[in-house]
């Protein structure tokens, strides 16, 4: 069982450093994917570590990070990308640090229903492949352009359609009009035929083709399986600061990644999110397994470098498209200033979770599950192909 | 530089956004607009070109603007941005009332400053008079403590999920159990399972 027992309990807290500071306020975008920070709450891993939570509810990306920046918020779950891309001063002037992962999947890409007809009207099971094509040859027959949502500029799924359309040579600019739409107005604006396709995260998705305006072209996993996504983001002047404070913090979510490393406590957790007014969607007709999220430690919460670089990939392209190969303007940091894979470990070690030999894995190219050499033994990794 | 600064606001609140607008053209500024959430804010902002957005900070569409800001480089920027170039007191006082903005390059600190002041001044004011509404409202209190009890039994159905390791429906399915052995209502039996179970270590 993952609950811990009441001799762990007592000690591990004690393992740690007092903490400069208790009492915290932690942001959160309703989705599922913030399950965890909901779980360490309301579980008491948060009070068990000496931590005095409070969460607050955010509308935005930019809101989150304006918070984090400024200490209204201490952390807060983000898209990788945001923290990665502060390290490089885009959109930040605080650099922001993470030492933990906080689930992969979880993201899936929506057309509208109309679309959904035009694209595969014989309903076929798609592939990234068959996808690909058939948007191809879509855009190949209309003039105007097809008007694609996604949530933030650096959110995960944003990275993972630019990924999949140049793979498949369609190019993401042109017939495409890239937008930016709040999560909790992808729907109506897809109802209202205001775009047509949007990239989110789940439950969006599933909800759209409950209430049949749109239909799930592809999940983010057929991009790439077990991407990686959200990261818990610090300042790194918050993390100098209170570093006892962020070791307690990584623990408590540990151990409710660990609690959700199960799929029927996942799907519980999933639903306290709506029990407890943390997400306002009724997620009861709705299929919760679909976006296919994780939890596994150290897999899925461990800070590997060589995501960072894929993120940090991304971020560079787009900011060297959007400045016209003004690239010599970006300052890019070593990713091991901004992912804390040594503060991760002293956190991971004291909950006897089993840690890679190495911060950098072969990312994209394991088309079955596959093993990793570990600190206690090896460990079994998940499939992480691309494009399936 | 043009001399007369135009300005966006956009912002939910119908009347705070009127508020804010009158106070802005009684300083010389020419308000440009007043927004609430549209799917064309992009393509608004576009055509409008203002110098300087103001925008509460907790809206959904500050998204759309940061795409905008990081995507064209001619685009009005975060004024979180300029916090280092300058005056961070003022950015941060910004923040702390609600009140987030977008500046075109190029746009003097002190210009900043000032525009961020009548905004902050007209937010706060606003966040005054909730606050004195919400006071008002005492026969809120009921629907709050029928919120309090569902939040009980929430939480002891939480400390029974943790405690047997077992899913929601079972923990729900075991507190109507003991509620109907001991023929008490839930609310009591979620009191006595806090009561024990948060004694535990």
């Amino acid at each position: 069982m993952n609950t811990p027992t009441t001799s762990q309990k007592a000690s591990l807290a004690s393992t740690f450093p007092a903490a400069e500071k208790h009492a915290l306020t932690i942001g959160f975008i309703p989705l599922l994917d913030c399950v965890p920070i909901i779980v360490a709450q309301e579980f008491g891993f948060f009070e068990e570590m000496g931590l005095d939570v409070t969460l607050s509810c955010e509308s935005s990306w930019a809101s989150i990070r304006d918070k984090v920046q400024f200490g209204l918020l201490d952390a807060a779950p983000m898209p990788a990308g945001i923290v990665l891309a502060s390290a490089m001063k885009l959109g930040a002037t605080q650099p922001m640090v993470t030492a933990m992962g906080l689930g992969l999947n979880g993201n899936a890409m929506t057309v509208s229903t109309k679309l959904w007809e035009q694209l595969n009207p014989s309903g076929e099971t798609l592939t990234s492949q068959t996808a690909a094509q058939a948007l191809k040859a879509y855009l190949a027959s209309v003039e105007g352009p097809v008007n694609v949502a996604s949530v933030h500029t650096y959110s995960t799924h944003h990275f993972l359609l630019r990924e999949w359309l140049t793979h498949f040579n369609i190019d993401p600019d042109n017939k495409l009009k890239q937008h930016v739409v709040p999560p909790p107005h992808m729907i109506d604006a897809m109802q209202r035929g205001v775009i047509d396709v949007f990239c989110a995260g789940e439950p969006w998705n599933s909800l759209a083709q409950a209430q049949q305006i749109g239909h799930t072209l592809l999940s983010s996993h057929q991009i790439w399986e077990n991407a990686p996504d959200k990261v818990l983001g610090v300042t790194r002047r918050w993390h100098d600061t209170n570093p006892a404070s962020h070791q307690r913090l990584i623990a408590a979510l540990l151990k409710a990644c660990l609690w959700l490393d199960n799929h029927e406590n996942k799907i519980a957790g999933f639903m306290l999110l709506n029990k407890l007014n943390y997400l306002d969607a009724d997620l009861s007709g709705i299929d919760l397994n679909f976006g296919q999220h994780c939890f596994t430690s150290p897999e899925a919460t461990f800070p590997w470098l060589s995501q960072a670089q894929w993120f940090t990939e991304h971020v560079q392209a787009l900011s060297e498209k959007a400045l016209a190969k003004k690239s010599a303007l970006l300052n890019q940091p070593p990713l091991t200033e901004t992912y804390l894979t040594e503060t991760y470990r002293t956190v991971a070690e004291k909950l006897n979770i089993n840690l890679p030999i190495h911060n950098t894995k072969t990312e994209g190219t394991h088309a079955d599950s596959w093993q990793l050499s570990g600190t206690i033994q090896r460990i079994n990794m998940l499939p992480d192909l691309k494009f399936k | 530089m043009k001399n007369r600064l135009t300005v966006l606001v956009i912002d939910e609140d119908k009347e705070r956004a009127a508020l804010l607008e009158q106070a802005l053209r009684d300083q010389g500024y020419e308000v440009l607009g007043r927004l609430h959430s549209t799917d064309l804010m992009a393509d608004k902002v576009d055509v409008l070109k203002p110098d300087i957005i103001i925008i509460d900070l907790d809206s959904p569409d500050r998204d759309v603007l940061e795409n905008m800001a990081l995507m064209n480089q001619s685009c009005p920027r975060p004024v979180i941005m300029f916090a280092e170039q300058g005056d961070q007191a003022t950015i941060e006082k910004a923040i702390r009332s609600g009140v987030s903005a977008y500046v075109v390059d190029g746009l003097e600190q002190h210009r900043i400053k000032a525009i961020l002041d009548v905004a902050i001044a007209r937010f706060r004011e606003f966040q005054a008079i909730r606050s004195e509404l919400n006071h008002v409202h005492g026969e809120l209190n009921q629907a709050r403590t029928e919120l309090a009890d569902r939040n009980l039994t929430e939480k002891a159905k939480i400390l029974i999920m943790k405690h047997n390791n077992c899913t929601e429906d079972k923990a729900h399915q075991a507190m109507r159990k003991m509620a109907m052995d001991q023929q008490k209502p839930l609310i009591e039996i979620a009191k006595s399972i806090i009561s024990v179970l948060e004694l535990l270590p």
